[in-house]
């Protein structure tokens, strides 16, 4: 007889989920869904809101990545004013951008990851938590925390609060940067980075007792999209977009924010709250690609910090292309958080940071705009349209997590089908298909800020499981 | 070492649960930062563990969607002997005592929790009268156990109790 097994809720995410796993006579499971059952209203609600209102508007989407909102905000904003920002504004995004990063990124590591890396998939799962790691290696665990407060200051001492700052502004930042703060956030590198290091070991010591998850966990041929610099390098804020294939191909390079909506398109399931981006040349659901820390790495031949570069050499070596298995996420987010700490050792180093002129002025000058930034789980995209006393006619936001859907939701069946007996149900074996989608840390609080007639399939089932009736509502 | 280290807690968008911020400042502009240390956030986070590691008192000041309106209570806190089932990244008091002991070795001398009981939760940035009301009753309990926890009445660090009776309280 056939079963459904639900798991719900989806633990140690951010955000509400559920996932379904369908399975045949013979116990196999068949399908696999990853249902995000919370919806929001962003894009809808800002209607008729001044545009330079946004960014701060955006950022309440999130509680942990606002910066990358506030950041893609901005500069869809900057694109209806047509300005460019002082550099010692874009340097100090820089900043801000990457402290988000490393803070966002320990949280996934640390808290949300590091029980089922550093205790075992299998073990208790009252053990499973951050209290757990911390009995195991307790100076992992006060790595950890260090790692979360570092970037967390940094976001206060620069932004006024580490949760929704308002100093990303349409044309620049509010204030420029002081030398007391400077120096404050330079006296926490040190330590930071020893923190990091420290955590890199822990992972490597731990990491080959998981060959059987990198090879099931979401590993399969996929594109890769990101952020690029015009001279290469790991970028988060700036740059243009490139596309690559499996095989690590380029298939789209410089490509604007503005082009994104010619490039990829959006489809809708009944059974989630999240889209599914695709690459329109090849289609739904051909056109699949990964965003985040694997497909950043993926993209570039060095990092341009040198302890980050040493590891991406050794993330290089697991395999012949891009590294297609999502289990490497993990070590992909440790080797940014390196990146991260150098550079904004060396942007604080660099003398015009303290350059007091950190803001454009300008009206509106374009109707239309749009913004990326990289967040800590991947590509973002804002595009604006206005009327001409700027006041928001409409939006789409293209999130990070809902660029991983379709990946996310290939990745459970791959794992499941691997581990799962639907005859003989384990812990062990469900807590790994959690684990798959705890690689891609996704951010369901930021993928389900879509409003409006949203698919849903409504079934009707006796207590025996035998379908009924049913209403459909389509996209 | 911080001498007193306070902890608010709350969202300022979502009416009395914005007691934390708004106490936060009150205590900031009363004390000097040589006698108080005051972090306001959302939510009790992990992080915090490391400034209450080092700190001889702290307190916790949050809104209690559970007590009625207006209500001040005080708590002694302890590390929690339970942890809750599901931890992430936000924490209960307790639980945030306990991980500061087991990351770093070290809880404070003295540990307290203050709530009000709050009346409206919808989103708004404005307080309900009777929390607004309950202030000056929370500033005056955070300034007796900063000024002089060995003088105090509730100076058991440890126990559950409500150690001052409520009524006391609300008219302090």
């Amino acid at each position: 007889m056939s079963r459904t097994i639900v798991i719900d809720p989806v633990t140690r995410l951010e955000g509400h989920a559920k996932i379904t796993l369908k399975t045949n006579g013979a116990g196999g499971v068949e399908e696999a869904y990853f249902h995000v059952t919370q919806v929001r209203g962003f894009e809808k609600f800002c209607e008729g809101r001044p545009f330079y209102e946004m960014p701060s508007l955006m950022a309440r989407i999130c509680g942990i990545c606002p910066v990358s909102h506030l950041i893609a905000s901005a500069k869809a904003c900057e694109a209806i004013l047509a300005v460019e920002i002082p550099p010692a504004a874009a340097k100090l995004r820089q900043l801000l951008n990457l402290a988000q990063m490393i803070q966002s990124h320990a949280l996934s590591f640390f808290y949300l990851s590091s029980p089922d890396l550093l205790l075992g998939m299998d073990a208790d799962k009252a053990d499973r938590h951050i209290f757990g790691v911390v009995k195991a290696m307790p100076e992992v665990g006060r790595a950890g925390v260090q790692l979360r407060r570092f970037g967390q200051r940094i976001i206060e001492i620069l932004a006024g609060k580490r949760i929704h700052p308002g100093w990303v502004v349409p044309g620049g930042v509010t204030e420029p940067l002081t030398v007391a703060k400077r120096d404050e956030i330079l006296a926490m590198v040190p330590e930071s980075c020893a923190s990091i290091l420290l955590a890199l070991d822990a992972y490597k010591l731990v990491t080959d007792k998981f060959q059987e998850e990198a090879a099931v966990f979401a590993n399969f041929p996929s594109m890769f999209l990101g952020l690029m610099p015009p001279d290469g390098g790991l970028e988060f804020t700036d740059g243009t977009l490139r596309l690559i294939d499996a095989t690590g191909n380029i298939v789209l390079d410089g490509m604007e924010a503005s082009s994104f909506d010619e490039e990829f398109g959006e489809a809708v399931e009944p059974f989630t709250f999240m889209k599914f981006p695709y690459y329109r040349k090849m289609g739904y659901p051909d056109g699949c690609y990964r965003v985040g820390p694997l497909a950043r790495l993926n993209l570039v031949d060095y990092t341009g910090t040198p302890r980050a570069d040493v590891e991406l050499r050794e993330f290089k070596a697991l395999a012949e292309g891009p590294v297609l298995g999502s289990f490497y996420y993990h070590y992909a987010r440790l080797i940014e958080i390196v990146h991260g700490i150098e550079t904004i050792e060396r942007i604080l180093a660099e003398p015009d940071i303290l350059d007091a002129h950190v803001r454009a002025t300008a009206g509106v000058n374009r109707l239309e705009g749009s913004g990326v930034a990289e967040a800590p789980r991947g590509t973002l995209m804002h595009h604006y349209k206005v009327d001409e006393n700027g006041q928001m006619l409409w939006a789409n936001l293209v999130i990070a997590t809902g660029q991983n859907n379709m990946a996310m939701n290939r990745g459970i069946l791959q794992a499941a089908q691997h581990y799962v007996d639907g005859n003989r149900l384990t812990d062990g074996m469900l807590n790994r298909v959690e684990a798959v989608i705890r690689t891609f840390d996704p951010c369901l609080s930021c993928s389900t800020h879509a409003f409006g007639e949203m698919p849903m399939v409504v079934e009707l089932v006796d207590p025996d499981g035998k379908h009924l009736d049913e209403r459909r509502r389509d996209a | 070492m911080t001498p007193a280290l306070i902890l608010a807690c709350g969202n300022p968008l979502r009416g009395d649960d914005g007691l934390g911020g708004w106490m936060a400042a009150q205590v900031q502009e009363k004390f000097t930062r040589s006698q108080v240390e005051v972090v306001a956030s959302q939510q009790f986070t992990p992080e915090l563990a490391e400034p209450i590691s080092t700190a001889d008192t702290v307190i916790f000041l949050d809104c209690s969607a559970k007590e009625e309106p207006g209500k001040v209570s005080l708590q002694a806190m302890a590390p929690a002997e339970k942890l809750p089932r599901l931890i992430s990244h936000h924490m209960h008091p307790a639980t945030l005592l306990r991980l500061s002991q087991e990351l770093y070795g070290r809880i404070p001398r003295h540990a307290y929790l203050i709530t009000v009981g709050g009346k409206s939760f919808k989103m708004g940035s404005q307080l309900s009268d009777a929390v607004r009301d309950a202030g000056p009753a929370v500033l005056t309990l955070v300034d007796e156990i900063v000024q002089g926890a060995n003088t105090l009445r509730w100076n058991l660090p440890g126990s559950e109790q409500l150690l001052v009776d409520e009524s006391e309280l609300t008219t302090v």
